[in-house]
């Protein structure tokens, strides 16, 4: 294994020195790629292409005990642990349960809030400084009875600090040394997992902006190593050290990269927590309506958005979609964070990335740029520093919902305010990014080309190219991947300007995860702007499995893929929907005067929620509210239209 | 791991000293609490009690306290010692839950500091990776190419036209043979250089991957079952597990070295405290009380 990586890691410092401008080049076209086949180690006449041909699969945002919280609620795993975890080893969880994950991942960030980093292992250490202050006496002693105690000092925590009546005395602030050990902390332990070709390890953290309990955080990822991360400390929410404005944010960003020369992007999380703030038409820290250069600002360092996660899916929700009979999944929509406001309606379009990527078109319209031009990716925001999104193994949001007969039952959190439901905890997702090799730099670069794609779990192949010039023949060919870059841009790119008097094409494709479900069907969801500069939106069905018994009904609507689960023995069968669908998709609606955006949703067939699992594992019976089968899915990052 | 280390490890004097280290402590103030003798209730504040007073305020506010603050903060911290102690002496330390916690954990601290600052000479290293070389052993690597059958489109026939066309392709000169042109389209590749078994497991399943490696390269062969459907498939490569030298894989081999005497040294300080003690567990009550457990007996 070793040999192998070492002999990556050469190949690849010799191919970043020779050949950075190579991903830009033009594809050439198959056949004169034929002569390249070589008849006795070489099948393949495409060898040596210089487009991403692998998916890389990993977690962007996870949580260790470092993280104010996630220690509060009893995880005790470090960063070290939650690296060994993500490359495949079998470890021991916070609560005593022997642990490893089905398949591993192959890139994994620590991301870790900023904002009091280290402080609970401060607290538990006894910090002289801590104990002196009676709140922190209390959460000290709470936290040390440990149990449902410990989870109600988690909460305690949580509220003091997004109501910002944290207690002065107990901030773990960036200058001091114990806010210095656990950053370095986490560097250390990046920097000693990542293994170049093998398994990438990033330098990470949250920045966890929450003013009134209104989410707008942002996970930090850097490209580069130690060398350049040790020079700053993580951005802190906090004034004067601080700011909760995720301008104040980017400006941090770029003094970063002004200083080191290094790179980093942010991605934003549950939208669904923000109250209408996460993609507003008005700035909520001023009032006034956004400026030029707040677009460029946030287009330029947000180039993905965290579409689904363990708080809820947050791809598009029932009351924008109402004619989108899937826009309904795993929705969390009581409150923000803390639940001290509930949701009022007019917040919801503020919140999802559907409406949020047609927002972006209207603001573009006034700015000239598009702040939320953004792609997609998903990740678990697990608290366990364990980053599980299979449904069989799930661990859980925090270390007091890992797996046990009663975890479904007890809330996940409680606030004054109401509580969240431990079985409502979603068992998603994954980020998938389509990248040259396994190095920070090349899945760095993918993702700020924003070439991903989102899953709940499931580690399904996805494809999606737009161009001019896509025909149904092209569904026939044997390598869509090859196809698409010669003929097209992939996800999370413009179309390229219009030629001639036709619509935008897109070839997308599909293929199963080999240990999930079969795949129900393909669908592409079109945005758009009307000539007065209203949102419009379609979801278009445009291939699917079984099709000798299904055609869409007077409604215009697909019927049912089916359902083989079999929810007492958590299992199912792949008799029904497809391994793999591709087909060429021509917008029937197009009006070359509209902006547009474009996304891949695909679903699959049911399968067992992890709930179902449960269940089974523990021969318990779940009241009759809690779902049992769930319908895994991938969401592409965008190709845009502009007029 | 090494013998030298074990040993050293294991050894009572190495235990002694960290465990002694926290239980001298917490015995002293005990014995002082207990004790009538006056020069046992005597309190003193020197420079070096109020120095740190002075630094810990510091920390905390940015700037020294003024001299009523200091008093305040000498008075409280006499007061403390004065309480503790008796409380120390009345025994109400004792069946707490937090006391208890605290005291582990501070024993914890001492033996994870202690092997954090061991650094191993070469011969140790040499030695452990010597011991693991299973652990660093770069498995069967193989290079493969294959054919896929779409059982979705083909349905039952899929068998017989994979098992057709590997009688066809056994036929065929090696070398003109172009597998993506074959069989159904794949979105995946359709050859891979050098993968370990699992990696291959990762891609089409454990069921293909176990089937790969057991294959005799230079023929096709097939159908081949994976989680996407048939496969047949070719094997053009096979590297025979091998073993690296240290210097390859060095950077591993000190990460799993510290890591694992981290774990060592804890599992050590608890066998050797445990084995002054003798251990009686009621194992009925353990089946009784768990969840699922015998519930005519007991009082559930």
């Amino acid at each position: 294994m070793s040999v192998k990586r070492t002999l990556t890691a050469a190949t690849l410092v010799s191919i970043a020195v020779a050949a950075p401008a190579l991903a830009q080049d033009p594809i050439p076209p198959a056949e004169a790629l034929e002569g390249a086949f070589q008849a006795q180690k070489h099948f393949s006449p495409y060898a040596g292409r210089n487009f991403p041909t692998q998916v890389y699969w990993g977690d962007t945002h996870l949580h260790t005990g470092l993280s104010m919280d996630a220690g509060a609620f009893g995880a005790r795993l470090t960063p070290e642990d939650a690296y060994r975890f993500a490359r495949g080893e079998e470890l021991t969880s916070s609560t005593g349960l022997q642990v490893k994950l089905g398949r591993p991942l192959d890139f994994l960030v620590v991301a870790d809030h900023s904002d009091n980093m280290g402080f609970f292992p401060r607290l538990f250490a006894g910090d002289p400084g801590m104990l002196a202050d009676p709140t922190g006496r209390r959460w000290y002693d709470m936290v040390q009875a440990g149990g449902q105690q410990g989870v109600a000092a988690a909460v305690e925590v949580i509220v003091a600090f997004s109501q910002n009546q944290f207690p002065e005395a107990l901030a773990s602030l960036p200058g001091s040394p114990a806010y210095r050990a656990a950053w370095e902390e986490m560097i250390d332990a990046a920097d000693e997992y990542n293994d170049p070709g093998e398994f990438t390890a990033f330098i990470g953290y949250e920045w966890t902006s929450n003013t009134a309990g209104n989410n707008l955080h942002r996970v930090v990822i850097f490209r580069d190593d130690g060398a350049k991360a040790t020079v700053v400390e993580p951005y802190t929410t906090l004034a004067p050290l601080g700011s909760d404005n995720p301008r104040d944010l980017w400006n941090w960003m770029q003094a970063y990269e002004d200083k080191t020369g290094g790179q980093v992007l942010a991605i934003a999380h549950n939208g669904n927590l923000s109250n209408g703030i996460m993609f507003p038409i008005v700035d909520s820290f001023t009032g006034r309506r956004f400026d030029r250069a707040y677009a460029e600002t946030r287009a330029a360092w947000e180039p993905l958005y965290e579409a689904t996660q363990i708080k809820g899916d947050g791809e598009a929700h029932p009351y924008l979609s109402p004619t989108d009979e899937f826009a309904d999944y795993e929705t969390w929509d009581k409150g923000n964070l803390d639940l001290s406001v509930a949701k009022q309606n007019d917040m919801l379009q503020y919140e999802y990335a559907r409406s949020g990527l047609q927002i972006g078109l209207q603001l573009e319209r006034q700015l000239g740029v598009n702040p939320y031009k953004f792609g997609m990716i998903g990740s678990t925001d697990s608290h366990t520093g364990l980053a599980t999104a299979e449904e069989e193994n799930f661990f859980g949001k925090h270390s007091g919902t890992e797996p046990g007969p009663e975890r479904y039952k007890h809330p996940m959190a409680e606030t004054p305010n109401g509580r969240y439901e431990s079985w409502d905890m979603v068992s998603s997702g994954y980020a998938a990014v389509w990248a040259t090799e396994n190095t920070r730099e090349a899945i760095f670069d993918a993702m700020m080309r924003r070439e991903t794609y989102a899953t709940t779990g499931s580690r399904m192949l996805v494809r999606f190219f737009g161009g001019w010039e896509f025909t149904a023949a092209d569904a026939q060919s044997r390598l869509p991947g090859a196809l698409g870059y010669t003929k097209g841009v992939p996800m999370g790119a413009d179309l390229p300007a219009r030629s001639g008097n036709g619509a935008p094409t897109f070839l997308v494709a599909a293929l199963k995860d080999p240990f999930s479900g079969n795949l129900d069907r393909i669908q592409i969801v079109k945005g758009w702007l009307d000539a007065r500069g209203e949102r419009h939106e379609q979801v278009y069905d445009v291939t699917w499995s079984d099709t000798d018994r299904r055609q869409p009904g007077a409604d215009g609507k697909l019927p049912p893929v089916g359902n083989t689960v079999d929810v007492a023995n958590a299992t199912w069968t792949n008799t029904i929907g497809a391994p793999e669908l591709i087909t060429v998709w021509t917008d029937p609606d197009f009006d070359p005067s509209q902006p547009a955006v474009y996304y891949a949703r695909v679903l699959e067939i049911p399968t067992p929620r992890w709930t179902a699992y449960d269940a089974k594992r523990y021969g318990i019976t779940m009241d009759p509210e809690v779902p049992m089968t769930t319908q895994e899915r991938a969401y592409t990052s965008p190709i845009w239209y502009t007029p | 791991m090494n013998e030298k280390l074990t040993r050293w490890l294991r050894e009572p004097l190495v235990h002694f000293l960290a465990i002694g280290v926290a239980l001298f402590a917490v015995n002293a103030l005990l014995t002082r609490g207990e004790s009538n003798d006056a020069a046992d209730r005597r309190v003193t504040v020197t420079e070096a009690e109020v120095r740190w007073l002075r630094d810990t305020w510091q920390s905390r506010w940015q700037r020294p306290p003024t001299q009523a603050e200091l008093r305040g903060l000498v008075d409280d911290y006499v007061r403390q010692e004065i309480l503790y102690r008796e409380a120390i002496a009345m025994g109400l330390d004792r069946d707490d839950e937090v006391i208890r916690r605290r005291m582990v954990q501070k024993i914890e601290f001492l033996t994870n500091d202690l092997a954090t600052q061991v650094q191993p000479t070469e011969p140790q290293l040499q030695a452990y990776f010597q011991q693991n070389l299973d652990r660093y052993r770069i498995p069967e690597l193989r290079s493969f190419a294959h054919v896929y059958f779409n059982l979705d489109q083909r349905g039952e026939a899929a068998v017989a036209d994979a098992e057709q066309l590997v009688a066809r392709l056994r036929s065929e000169t090696p070398g003109t043979v172009r597998p993506a042109e074959l069989g159904d389209r794949f979105m995946l590749q359709h050859e891979y250089r050098l993968q370990s078994e699992q990696d291959v497991g990762r891609i089409f399943g454990q069921r293909f991957a176990g089937a790969l490696f057991e294959l005799e390269p230079g023929e096709w062969q097939g159908p081949i079952g994976s989680g996407y459907g048939l496969h047949l498939a070719y094997v053009t490569e096979v590297e025979e597990p091998q073993m690296p030298t240290l210097a390859l894989v060095r950077g591993d081999v000190l990460r799993d070295y510290a890591s694992e005497l981290r774990e060592q040294a804890n599992d050590a300080m608890l066998a050797s405290v445990r084995s002054r003690y003798t251990v009686e567990i009621d194992e009925a009550a353990i089946r009784v009380l768990a969840l699922g457990g015998d519930s005519s007996v007991g009082d559930r």
